[in-house]
């Protein structure tokens, strides 16, 4: 039986963002990158780009160190 | 004195806008239902990681790549899955360490003068007779350098508290001078040759010291680096909360926490300085573990 | 019927944060405030309460500083050099608002000074530490004052919310008198719906309790409350005892221990056909000074007597403004100029009679 891939989704909070990039450091599939695009205080924040391979490590809501990412899975 | 937190975010030294940021609904809602408030989408999907149901939505008002802010939601997590929320009334020392945990927390808090955190922690404890969680939060300057007496003499006197120690090997709320545990060699803006083991001594190893100590039933030091880490932190902090729950001993653990601005590096190239060198200092593990204080010897009365 | 007790005044006072229901005492031993910490561990236990001897006077106030957070009655008691040390945390207590009482029991100085009694403490007593705050301070004179001004003291921190100082001294905490132990009654307190708990004590509604009142919040409604609050003291609790003042020519001013000596010496100028009366300020902060500026009227001599160089002498200086001449009974005029000597009323009523 084919198992069912889970579903993530990686909801980024731009405004509390500092740019520190540690999720995009710390994701082992680089799902992550940092965008062009600046939030209202000046910094560019991460983008999610690849959720097809994101397995829900969770591992950038857990690093980030201003609580600006969080991670979830559809049920 | 009692404020909102608009007033806390609004005021904090640090000066971040985060006022702006918050969606003001969303808060009145989080602050007046408290713990009770449910994620709306429970059914449909699970939280993997995020932030912890006892904080408010609220910007965090640390520097950017500053590590305090990931200790702070360690903090926040155990609390919500030791289910203490209730009980649990936090003593921020004097610095950066607090910040996070006074613009966010939903649980009870307050504030202790320079270093007697553990001292004021003494004071909660035997006021609610030992019904309350009551931990503290210290940076090195505050519990290594001005509070060492107060932390200490808390273990020996054989208080049931929980300090989390955020060693960022400086003073960062001042401006980065040296702190205790400032590594020899290591420029801050009161060592600008470095710091020589002459003049400025040698940096002090809290964990280590706290494991010696009779009082102490745990003792760590652990970083959030990686994700490996981080889970590593996560256990140590629950385990020390865990220490108090069950009227074991005092629970101690230091976290190695990176600060940008110190180094006056980016926070990727501040983490890895602190992975070269920090860890080289300060070896990550658990020094101290035990389900009972022991005494040596006892004089027959 | 009433009780009756052979104690000293330090533990008189012990006695009376008793009475006051103070549940909680964090102390440190110094000289000559002993008795009383020993006191405190003999007796708390027994009675269920928490006694915690501290590895400082540091940690002893902010302790004291924490329980009062939760709600309780708290206490501490020290000496003139660990009042000093105390100063930080009995400011920040000031910042957070805290009702509590700290009880110095002045020894001499500067620095070590002598373990001897003094009462060199006024001004850091009224003039407090950093920050501008002020603290109700009450001074008794004896041991049965000292039993009744402690449960006056709890009462007002709680209807205040303010912390109060107890200003003793050497001289009474070693003294031993007779007292009488009677719950004094006060009307009903406010409660306490500030106090730290945890927060589900409060529908899961956080309470952030702080030092910071220039970092958090608003300074200007901090400054405004407390202005607010040491008016309605000033107003309200100013207490002073008066002995023979009517007709009197010479007005002695003296408070605690000293105080006796000064009433002996009226005494005895009165016996000798001098009118001498005494005004003894029982709260130094708020100070009587309306008391003493309206005795101005009709007298115009003015002898403090206290043990120390001039302190509580500036307080008179400004209450009399400038209306009355004041001469002072100080440290200088010990019977011994030494760490053991005390102002005895003979040179008292010496000053009186040379008055001029």
């Amino acid at each position: 039986m084919e198992k069912k891939k889970k579903v993530i989704e990686v909801e980024i909070n731009k405004e509390f963002c500092k740019a520190c990039s540690y999720c995009v450091d710390s994701c082992p599939k680089e799902c992550l990158v940092m965008g062009e695009e600046l939030n209202s205080t000046g910094y560019n924040f991460p983008v999610f780009v690849n959720q097809d391979d994101c397995t829900g490590c969770g591992a950038c809501g857990f690093l980030c160190p201003d609580i600006a990412i969080e991670v979830y899975e559809v049920l | 004195m009692r404020c909102t937190n608009e007033e806390v975010i609004s005021a904090s030294p640090l000066r971040v806008f985060c006022i702006l940021l918050l969606e003001e609904d969303v808060l009145q809602r989080e602050v007046s239902k408290g713990r009770k408030m449910e994620d709306n989408n429970k059914d449909l999907r699970r939280l993997i990681s995020g932030r912890p149901k006892c904080f408010m939505i609220a910007g965090s008002p640390l520097c950017a790549g500053c590590q305090h802010g990931t200790i702070s939601r360690i903090i926040g997590e155990v609390i919500d899955d030791l289910g203490i929320v209730g009980k649990t009334i936090a003593v921020g020392g004097v610095g950066c360490h607090s910040m996070l945990v006074m613009s966010a927390s939903k649980f009870d808090l307050t504030t202790a003068l320079h270093g007697r955190a553990p001292a004021l922690g003494t004071g909660i404890k035997r006021g609610t007779d030992g019904k309350a969680i009551v931990f503290t939060l210290q940076g090195d300057g505050d519990l290594a350098a001005i509070g060492m007496g107060d932390l200490i003499n808390a273990t020996v006197r054989g208080e049931k508290l929980t300090t989390i120690f955020f060693n960022n090997a400086g003073y960062g709320t001042t401006g980065g001078q040296m702190a205790p545990t400032t590594l020899i060699g290591q420029t801050t803006t009161t060592t600008p040759s470095g710091r020589s083991p002459d003049t400025g001594g040698f940096p002090i190893h809290v964990a280590e010291l706290m494991a010696g100590l009779a009082g102490v039933a745990y003792s760590a030091r652990c970083a959030v680096n990686t994700i490996a880490q981080y889970k590593r932190t996560k256990k140590a902090v629950r385990t020390a909360f865990q220490k108090q729950i069950d009227n074991i001993g005092y629970g101690f653990v230091e976290i190695l926490s990176a600060c940008p601005p110190l180094l006056k590096m980016r926070p990727t190239d501040a983490r890895k300085w602190f992975e070269k060198h920090m860890f080289a200092e300060y070896p990550l593990g658990e020094f101290k573990n035990v389900d009972e204080t022991k005494i040596q010897y006892q004089v027959e009365t | 019927m009433v009780e009756k007790a052979l104690i000293s005044g330090n533990e008189a006072i012990g006695y009376g944060a008793i009475y006051a229901d103070c549940t909680h005492y964090f102390g440190y031993p110094i000289t000559p405030q002993n008795e009383l910490i020993e006191f405190m561990a003999r007796e708390f236990p027994e009675l269920g309460r928490t006694f915690v001897q501290a590895e400082s006077e540091f940690a002893s106030i902010n302790m004291v500083c924490g329980a009062a957070l939760t709600g309780v009655r708290a206490m501490t008691s020290t000496a003139s050099t660990a009042f000093s040390l105390m100063q930080e945390g009995i400011s920040g207590i000031a910042s957070m608002e805290l009702p509590c009482v700290i009880v110095d029991v002045q020894r001499g100085g500067p620095g070590a000074g002598s373990t001897q009694h003094s009462q060199m403490d006024y001004l850091l007593a009224t003039r407090c530490a950093h920050g501008g705050y002020k603290n109700i301070v009450l001074a008794p004179f004896s041991a049965q004052e000292g039993f009744e001004l402690t449960q006056l003291a709890f009462y007002l921190a709680d209807k205040y919310r303010i912390h109060v100082i107890l200003l003793s001294d050497g001289l009474l905490g070693q003294m031993y008198e007779s007292v009488e132990l009677k719950k004094l009654e006060f009307p009903p307190l406010p409660g306490k719906d500030w106090a730290m708990k945890g927060c589900a004590a409060h529908n899961y509604e956080r309470t952030f309790i702080h030092n910071a009142p220039g970092i958090i919040g608003s300074y200007y409604d901090f400054m405004k409350r407390s202005k607010e609050k040491y008016e309605r003291i000033k107003e309200e609790e100013v207490r002073y005892e008066t002995y023979e003042i009517e007709d009197a020519d010479i007005v002695l001013v003296s408070y605690g221990s000293t105080a006796r000596a000064a009433m002996e010496a009226m005494y005895r100028a009165r016996k000798e056909g001098i009118k001498a009366g005494l005004f003894r300020p029982i709260t130094l902060w708020p100070f009587p000074r309306e008391a003493i500026n309206k005795m101005t009227e009709d007298k115009k001599n003015f002898l403090v007597v206290e043990d120390c160089m001039g302190q509580m002498i500036e307080d008179v200086e400004l209450a009399v403004e400038g209306n009355a001449v004041i001469n002072l009974v100080g440290s200088m005029d010990r019977n011994l100029p030494t760490g053991s000597g005390m102002i005895l009323s003979k040179k008292v009523l010496e000053k009186i009679k040379s008055f001029g």
